[in-house]
């Protein structure tokens, strides 16, 4: 090749640099524009964030009888969230994603009152307090009943207690009575939380049932329109045995349904052993999905998460109408109340509907996990909906 | 400068690279078969057939490769130099000569399919209908408004032009018939939205509550479904911003100056010159299975107000105003007995479609010449034997 070639073909490749239409970095400008009718069924505009998402309906409907009708004065500047089956009511506090307050009603009586305080006292890092501890602590109004009053500061570790968050402040309102338990929670950074200390009692003050729309103060029409009510949670625990939360099922012999659990359609106590236990929690939306869930499942077992490949490989059953993950983890487990059980064996099945996750999970002493495995796959098998 | 270019041509032209092509051909087509078990078929045929240079793993062993539209090139121009200019031209090679033209008519048929193209799908229930159809992997973001008569005015930005804003630096677009300029970010090729709680932290925005979680990208490339996050700054700066995502139930509307506008992230929409609404949709399965045997689409084809109708059913599809509409697959796959079931049409617009026809034409012609003359010139000898 000549000298003057080179010079040559560096001022090609430079030219053709110079004559690209855009700069990499800076505005580019929208060449494409059309105008056009478009015919058929298009989605419509003017939607929520929520309502793009496909969260504003996480279960099945329920009439506003049996949701009974809740509404409520949204504080200002406050966000509603979807809701989930735990959570009947749902806010963002402020617009600070650090801060939510959740409303909770259940059937029964939830655990109880001190059963409840201590546990939010655990997830704040504090020691547990007793019922004349309780007896003495302040009220206000929930549902339009007076509510204990319960202001705790300290670390926040979570749900699953695996978060550690210094400086937070939980302020939160309980009731037991009239067959209900009812709870109001908020959560957040503690300068957050005692800027809305205020908001959130006034919240409270203001739930009250029957009326069809909340007042926003925004003059919109029926804005939580769309918003489950059904408060899952409640309807399954009067229900019949073999069904509850729109689930029904055939209970395998030897197996024996328990008292009400909070998050649970359904509890079984499997033989004789305390340590063993059955239960279906059924949630809105994926709730994580499968696979994150059944690694949690592991992770609670001292094992490994499963890569992409292994959970492709897990068990599929029929169950509810389409395909159930199952999975079988051997360990040492440790639940969510830091209970440990040596030589345990987790039997799972995640199955996903088109508006919810059920999750059944057999947890026990191995052998007698091994013992009930084919009651365990009969009994996911025999779920239905509607009962 | 002269010997370097007449070398270059004889390479070129050589009867030699020719054989090397057509063999990295069929080697590029089996390693390109084999990889599907890994990866799905539109991420093969990018990194096989679309592209110009690959590399190709066998176990920790990298293979650099040339692709397939490099070789395609390639042989294209050896087709043209050394079948056409240095090939002896008399009636003995005539045949030849014609056989060659096919063969180059092939390739510029590829290159026509390959650049100018569009696929996609249009999938209707019974009753449905639609003047636009949709890629199976493309994404674009549509900024509109809606004008009287039930028009849209639409603002389209290629997936190019933000697909590299995969951090929180935008990518700005901005157009002067439009009131404010758009800004992507945090573009993820598979994610979905998540509502945020205060358990857990997020490296990416949080509008109204909700966040984009990235996912593994699928094997099967049309079962992505991207998101972003959009900003729209209008005049004074004035800020909103939103969530994009591509299953979402309806696009981000946006009031800027008193007007309401729609930002939409989709599969590219393409739109056709006429309607097709799906009248009946007919599935056949072998007796006593489940298997399908036949599934056929009777539908009515609507342009300037007159309406046809045509039946679409596999190896016989609608061709009209350069558009092809073949019946491609139906669903849903888990429906019931008496469910009702959509109809699944693969539209595609394709410039060159009857050229590979057309090419295998010519090129039949050409061996028939070839071997006419090779079996009139072996009577002849033999005659005069």
């Amino acid at each position: 090749m000549s000298t003057k070639t080179v010079p040559f073909l560096v001022g090609l490749i430079v030219l053709a640099a110079a004559c690209s239409d855009q700069d990499a970095s800076g505005p580019r400008t929208i060449r494409a524009e059309r105008t056009w009718t478009p015919v058929g069924k298009f989605a419509p505009p003017g939607l929520s964030t929520a309502e793009r998402f496909g969260y504003t309906r996480n279960l099945p409907q329920a009439t506003e009888e049996d949701a009974g009708g809740l509404t409520w004065n949204l504080p200002d500047g406050w966000t509603e969230l979807p809701t989930s089956s735990m959570r009947q009511a749902n806010f963002l506090v402020l617009g600070d994603e650090r801060a939510e307050c959740y409303l909770t009603v259940l059937s029964g009586e939830g655990g109880g009152l001190l059963a409840n305080v201590n546990r939010w006292r655990k997830q704040m890092g504090l020691e547990p307090t007793d019922e004349q501890t309780l007896a003495s602590a302040p009220r206000a109004t929930l549902l339009g009943e007076p509510a204990l009053l319960v202001d705790l500061e300290g670390t926040w570790s979570g749900m699953s207690g695996d978060a550690a968050s210094d400086g937070y402040r939980l302020v939160g309102l309980l009731a037991v009575g009239g067959g209900q338990a009812r709870f109001l929670k908020m959560i957040g950074p503690a300068e957050r939380i005692a800027d809305q200390k205020l908001a959130f009692l006034a919240l409270a003050a203001s739930f009250r049932e029957g009326a069809a729309a909340h007042d926003h103060g925004t003059g919109e029409a029926d804005p939580h329109a769309g918003v489950d009510m059904s408060g899952a949670g409640i309807s399954g625990f009067g229900a019949p045995s073999g069904s509850a939360e729109g689930l029904s099922w055939t209970t395998p012999a030897g197996w024996h349904e328990t008292d009400p659990r909070p998050m649970r359609a359904v509890t079984f106590e499997i033989g004789a052993d305390p340590k063993a236990e059955c239960y279906v929690v059924q949630l809105g939306g994926t709730a994580g999905g499968a696979f994150a869930n059944i690694n949690r499942w592991r992770g609670q077992m001292g094992q490994s998460a499963l890569s992409d490949a292994e959970f492709q490989s897990l068990e599929r059953i029929s169950m509810l109408g389409t395909q159930a993950v199952v999975v079988e983890v051997l360990g040492t487990y440790t639940g969510m109340g830091d209970d440990l059980v040596e030589q345990a064996s987790l039997l799972g099945a995640v199955c996903q509907l088109p508006q919810a996750a059920i999750f059944v999970k057999l947890i026990g002493p191995r052998e007698l996990v091994d013992s009930s495995r084919q009651d365990f796959i009969t009994f996911c098998q025999s779920l239905g909906q509607g009962g | 400068m002269r010997s370097i270019v007449k070398g270059i041509g004889q390479v070129l032209s050589s009867f030699g690279l020719s054989c090397v092509l057509l063999i990295l051909l069929a080697l590029l087509t089996w390693l390109g078969t084999l990889e599907q078990v890994h990866s799905g078929l539109f991420e093969v045929q990018k990194k096989y057939f679309e592209s110009f240079f690959l590399v190709h793993h066998i176990g920790s062993v990298s293979i650099p490769l040339p692709g397939a539209n490099l070789v395609m090139c390639v042989l294209g121009v050896n087709l043209l130099l050394g079948g056409i200019i240095r090939l002896r031209r008399s009636w003995d090679t005539a045949g030849v000569l014609v056989v060659h033209l096919g063969i180059v008519l092939l390739l510029v048929a590829s290159f026509i399919k390959a650049y100018h193209s569009q696929e996609g799908h249009l999938t209707l229930y019974e009753g449905q209908r639609a003047n636009v159809y949709e890629s199976y992997y493309r994404w674009e973001v549509a900024v509109g408004h809606t004008l009287p008569g039930g028009r849209v005015q639409e603002f389209l930005v290629p997936q190019e032009d933000f697909a590299q804003a995969r951090g929180p630096a935008p990518a700005v677009l901005e157009s002067e018939s439009l009131p404010f300029h758009l800004e992507l970010s945090h573009f993820m090729p598979n994610c979905r939205p998540l509502p945020k709680g205060p358990m857990f932290d997020v490296a990416v925005p949080v509008i109204d509550g909700f966040f984009l979680q990235t996912q593994a990208l699928q094997k099967e490339a049309e079962q992505n479904v991207a998101g972003a996050y959009a900003a729209v700054v209008g005049p004074g700066g004035t800020r909103t911003e939103g969530v994009l995502w591509g299953l979402e139930s309806g696009p981000w509307t946006v009031d800027v100056a008193g007007e309401s506008w729609t930002v939409d992230l989709r599969h590219e929409r393409y739109p056709m010159p006429f309607t097709v609404a799906l009248d009946v949709f007919t599935k056949e399965e072998h007796p006593r299975t489940n298997m399908p045997s036949k599934f056929s689409s009777d539908v009515t084809v609507t342009e300037d107000d007159v309406a046809r109708p045509v039946k679409i059913e596999m190896n016989q599809p609608l061709r009209d105003e350069g558009l092809v509409l073949y019946q491609a697959s139906w669903g849903p796959s888990n429906a019931a007995p008496g469910d009702p079931l959509f109809s699944t049409l693969s539209v595609v617009r394709n410039p060159a479609d009857q050229l590979p026809l057309y090419a295998c034409i010519v090129i039949a012609v050409g061996l028939l010449l070839h071997f006419s003359r090779k079996v009139l010139g072996y009577m002849q000898s033999e005659a005069r034997r």
